[in-house]
């Protein structure tokens, strides 16, 4: 029940088959990181799971503590408690940031129900002065005109006031300067606890110094190609993708 | 009882009873204690709406519009009667009799106070199209608002106006008179609903809004009516020396409505903002005709409307930039902005320019836009449902307009109609 397990998925886009056979399970209370080389289909992977509906699946199943969630649309993945912080997060014009949280913590509960606007300012505030983001942004719309580091906070404060069981991190350490890469990875960190499974998707394995993975996948053309400990962000490091190819060849 | 108009009204309609001359004479008569000029002004307009013909169908004002949807031959015309009170005022500006201020229902002022309003005929319609509902709302107005602010005046808080709509089959004119003397300074909300969700009537508001020098007008409309009504708003606005009118027009309401916007900066240095936003759902149409008209030099108009259109319903919006030779130096910009939320949603925009003088500073745009999907799939894999991200996407599309009245409170009323229009 406490994971979510990826069996033999494969979803296509315009005929092209993008995840082919993927097997994966994220159990709660661990760290996994996925890297792999440009256009190996991790975001696909993310956008998959997160119910994009551009991508047929095709076979597979994703399972979250125990539900099927291939199939289901966007807003009921996220409240069964799927989160993905999206490697180019979207920008929405006169939507202010804080009505934005503020409609995703309605839509989890019931209709007659109404969120405390107190408890919900302290919240959100308490979550911008650990990620370093100016209480002003509350007000500006979401993501418009906002850095590229900047759109990237706003992704993990969006985590942390959503507290999903299950979180992807879509390259969120891309774009962001050395203090910024320390005050998300502390951010991510606060959140790892028993009750919650993290993906991390990344190109580096310095963000995995600051945020130590349970396990590290590789992913090579829509498949898990290799999986091993932390170590294996270190030795794809030195010796970069094609080491994985003579690897899968061997 | 109704006479045949053979055909030279609008072509849809076969039977006319406001051309009826019996039931003309029984609306006269019950008001009879008016003043000679108004039932003069009265008789003069309705024999105006008599003569008039003009075959809608090859208008080009009427231009995409589905006009047959508009048109009032299924209803009766008032009654002369003072009846109900329809239009309740709340103004929390408590020294307005000591200012001088003269703020009561059309009747009312027709009443106790006629001098206010003996300029009246002089007051046009912005005859872009419903010429023959204007000459109808002249003759058979009962209803309706007037404020007028003496010199140098200034009303600190909103005057505040809620009218009712008539019942089930009928049509009803408000006549809205706000008349800014120099330097005066008033803001006008009116708010149009209906007694119930049913009763499928007709409102028509025709307006004029005069600032004279230095005056700052603003006037806000709110059409909220039941989803079986049909609005006709036709309003008239201008701005004189130095003067400043800001307009702006929140529809949500009706089955289908018109509206017309005829805004003039008649004198040097004049500042117009008209603004518009509407929210269409299920059938309903919005059809939209603007003219800005510029007679001296130096003014500046700006129009913004922008229209977010769900399920199958319908925006047409026409506009004008008229610039007279003699207006150089004027800044004259118009923008319409269309967002469809779904495939069957429509749009048509016909911005235009008319420009006679050679120093001047004028654009049009329009847009129609589809939502952004990626934009809606972010939106819901926050776990906001498809009606809330929607809600809030229209919002924010429609926040550009909210902030460009200035007010904070005036928008956050706004905001709160849409609010409504959402949770229906
Ligand atoms: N909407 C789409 N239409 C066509 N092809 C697509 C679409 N989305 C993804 N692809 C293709 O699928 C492949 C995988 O893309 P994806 O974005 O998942 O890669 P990635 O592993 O996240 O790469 P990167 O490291 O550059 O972010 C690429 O070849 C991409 O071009
Ligand atoms: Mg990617």
């Amino acid at each position: 029940m406490n994971y979510l397990e990826i069996k033999d998925l494969r979803a296509q886009i315009e005929d092209k088959e993008i995840l082919r056979g993927l097997n994966l399970t994220i159990p709660k209370g661990e760290v996994h990181a996925i890297m792999g080389p440009n256009g190996s289909g991790k975001s696909t992977l993310s956008k998959v799971l997160a119910g994009h509906e551009d991508y047929e699946v095709t076979s597979g199943s994703a399972i979250l503590d125990g539900e099927e969630i291939l199939g289901m649309k966007p807003d009921a993945i996220s409240r069964l408690g799927l989160f993905l912080a999206f490697q180019y997060p979207l920008e929405v014009p006169g939507v202010s940031i804080a009505n934005f949280i503020r409609a995703a913590l309605q839509g989890r509960l019931a209709e007659n129900e109404t969120i405390d606007a107190v408890g919900y300012y302290k919240d959100l505030y308490g979550c911008m002065d650990e990620l370093g983001i100016d209480r002003k942004f509350t007000s500006r719309s979401v993501n418009e005109g906002f850095s590229g580091g900047e759109k990237k906070r706003c992704e993990i404060l969006q985590m942390a006031m959503l507290k999903p069981k299950y979180c992807i991190l879509d390259e969120t350490d891309s774009g962001l300067d050395i203090d910024a890469l320390k005050i998300v990875a502390k951010g991510v960190n606060q959140m790892r606890n028993p009750d919650r499974g993290i993906l991390v998707i990344t190109h580096y394995q310095r963000l995995l110094e600051y945020i130590i993975p349970d396990k590290v996948h590789v992913m090579w053309e829509g498949g898990i190609a290799l999986t091993g400990g932390k170590e294996l962000a270190l030795e794809l490091e030195a010796k970069g993708y094609d080491w994985v190819r003579e690897e899968l060849v061997a | 009882m109704n006479s045949l108009d053979n055909g030279s009204s609008v072509n849809t309609e076969s039977v006319d009873s406001f051309a009826d001359e019996s039931l003309f004479r029984a609306f006269a008569e019950e008001r009879s204690w008016e003043p000679g000029w108004m039932a003069d002004f009265r008789k003069e307009s309705w024999e105006y709406y008599r003569a008039h013909t003009s075959p809608v169908h090859k208008d080009e004002r009427w231009r995409f519009s589905p006009q047959a949807r508009l048109s009032l031959s299924a209803f009766a015309p008032p009654s002369g009667t003072n009846d109900e009170s329809t239009s309740v005022i709340d103004s929390s500006e408590e020294d307005l009799k000591e200012k001088g201020v003269t703020l009561g229902l059309f009747s009312e002022v027709l009443l106790n106070n006629p001098t206010v309003l003996e300029g009246l005929s002089n007051l046009k319609g912005p005859n872009l199209g419903a010429d023959k509902v204007h000459f109808l709302a002249q003759a058979f107005s009962g209803h309706g608002i007037v404020l007028h602010v003496p010199k140098g005046v200034t009303l600190e808080k909103p005057i505040m106006v809620r009218h009712l709509a008539p019942p089930d089959g009928r049509v009803r004119f408000y006549r809205t008179i706000m008349i800014l003397e120099e330097g005066a300074n008033a803001t006008l909300v009116e708010t149009f609903i209906s007694p119930n969700n049913q009763d499928a009537s007709v409102v028509c508001s025709a307006a004029n809004v005069v600032a004279n020098s230095n005056a700052k007008a603003t006037r806000i409309l709110v059409q909220d009516l039941n989803r079986n009504s049909s609005f006709y708003q036709l309003d008239t606005k201008q701005a004189c020396r130095d003067a400043g009118v800001r307009c702006c027009s929140l529809h949500l309401g009706s089955a289908q409505s018109r509206f017309e916007n005829l805004a003039i900066a008649a004198e040097e240095g004049a500042e117009i903002d008209l603004l518009g936003l509407s929210v269409g759902k299920g059938t309903q149409l919005f059809d939209q005709r603007t003219r800005q008209l510029h007679l001296a030099p130096n003014g500046r108009s700006d129009l913004l409307y922008k229209n977010a259109l769900l399920d199958q319903s319908k925006a047409v919006f026409s506009g004008i930039i008229k610039v007279e030779a003699q207006a150089q130096q004027t800044d004259a910009y118009q923008t319409n902005r269309n967002l469809l939320l779904s495939p069957e949603a429509e749009a048509d925009s016909l911005p235009g320019l008319e420009i006679l003088a050679n120093e001047v500073k004028c654009s049009h745009g329009s847009t129609i836009g589809e939502i952004d999907e990626e934009q809606l799939f972010y939106l819901l894999s926050r776990g906001i449902s498809k009606a809330s991200a929607e809600e809030l996407l229209v919002n924010g599309f429609l926040d550009e307009v909210l902030k460009r009245l200035k007010n904070e409170e005036l928008a956050d009323l706004l905001r709160e109609h849409l609010k409504g229009k959402f949770s229906r």
